[in-house]
């Protein structure tokens, strides 16, 4: 069973921080022609690429967060209506924003994360406890079910040659027939 | 020859940065013998993107779940009329 997705952590300073910044990400797109719908979708991708560039070590915030997060929708934008490129001003903080290269990911690999979720979502999780939320060993026996920290430990090496193994197969399947 | 945990968890840390300049060095001349080490290689650290892209994923569940709330509490009146109010002005 899949639970139905947590409340996203440090909750309150994301929620004080989207009712700041989306409004000027919304006026944003509004005025290039977009809709509601494609402001949440691209202030969504905005705000986990800033989560994730604040976790970067040499990361330094040169400019508010709603500017910053602002900026990275106009990138965001510009990927997606390439024709309406010189219709974007960026100012020079907002030119040194950069979307990470891995943000979209080809088809097979969009394919091989679905085959992941179907076959080994427990697996996914617990390395992404490890990974991303760097949560603690004790804190995943609690919450994870795993009967102590020596467990988890294996279970992430067993989880890590798990998928390792299926998407190495798949992949070597995948090139059979593509290449 | 390892066993095959050994072997993850070295390729682990190697990814991660984590060997010593010795073990580094021993590991890469490893890598340049063996091609079997040089694909398991490869496929952890696409097992790296793919918890990536899942984590991405669920992030973005999450914050579905705030824009439902922000859009359906009846204390954000103020921000949702906003919203709207840039949308609805054409």
């Amino acid at each position: 069973m899949v639970a139905a997705p947590a409340k996203i952590k440090t909750d309150s300073s994301i929620e004080t921080l989207y009712e700041a910044a989306f409004p000027n990400v919304a006026r944003f797109v509004q005025k290039m022609g977009g809709n509601l719908e494609d402001a949440k979708d691209i202030f969504h991708d905005a705000l986990v690429i800033f989560q994730e560039r604040q976790t970067q070590p040499n990361f330094q915030l040169q400019q508010s967060s709603s500017a910053y997060l602002l900026g990275i929708a106009k990138h965001l934008w510009i990927r997606q209506h390439h024709r309406q490129r010189k219709l974007v001003p960026l100012s020079e903080a907002e030119q040194q924003i950069e979307i990470p290269t891995d943000y979209f990911p080809n088809l097979h690999t969009q394919r091989l994360l679905q085959f992941l979720e179907a076959v080994g979502q427990k697996c996914l999780e617990l390395l992404r406890s490890f990974y991303f939320q760097k949560t603690a060993l004790k804190d995943i026996v609690k919450t994870q079910g795993y009967a102590n920290e020596h467990s988890v430990s294996v279970q992430k090496y067993k989880c890590l040659e798990k998928v390792r193994h299926s998407i190495q197969q798949k992949s070597l399947r995948y090139e059979d027939f593509h290449e | 020859m390892k066993t095959s945990m050994s072997e993850t968890i070295l390729i682990e840390r190697y990814l991660w940065g984590e060997l010593l300049p010795l073990e580094k060095q021993n590991f890469k001349a490893r890598l340049l013998k063996s091609p079997r080490l040089r694909l398991r290689v490869y496929f952890q650290k696409k097992v790296h993107l793919l918890v990536k892209l899942y984590h991405r994923k669920k992030l973005k569940a999450e914050l579905e779940v705030l824009h439902e709330e922000l859009f359906s509490n009846p204390d954000k009146t103020q921000f949702r009329e906003n919203i709207h109010h840039i949308f609805n002005k054409g």
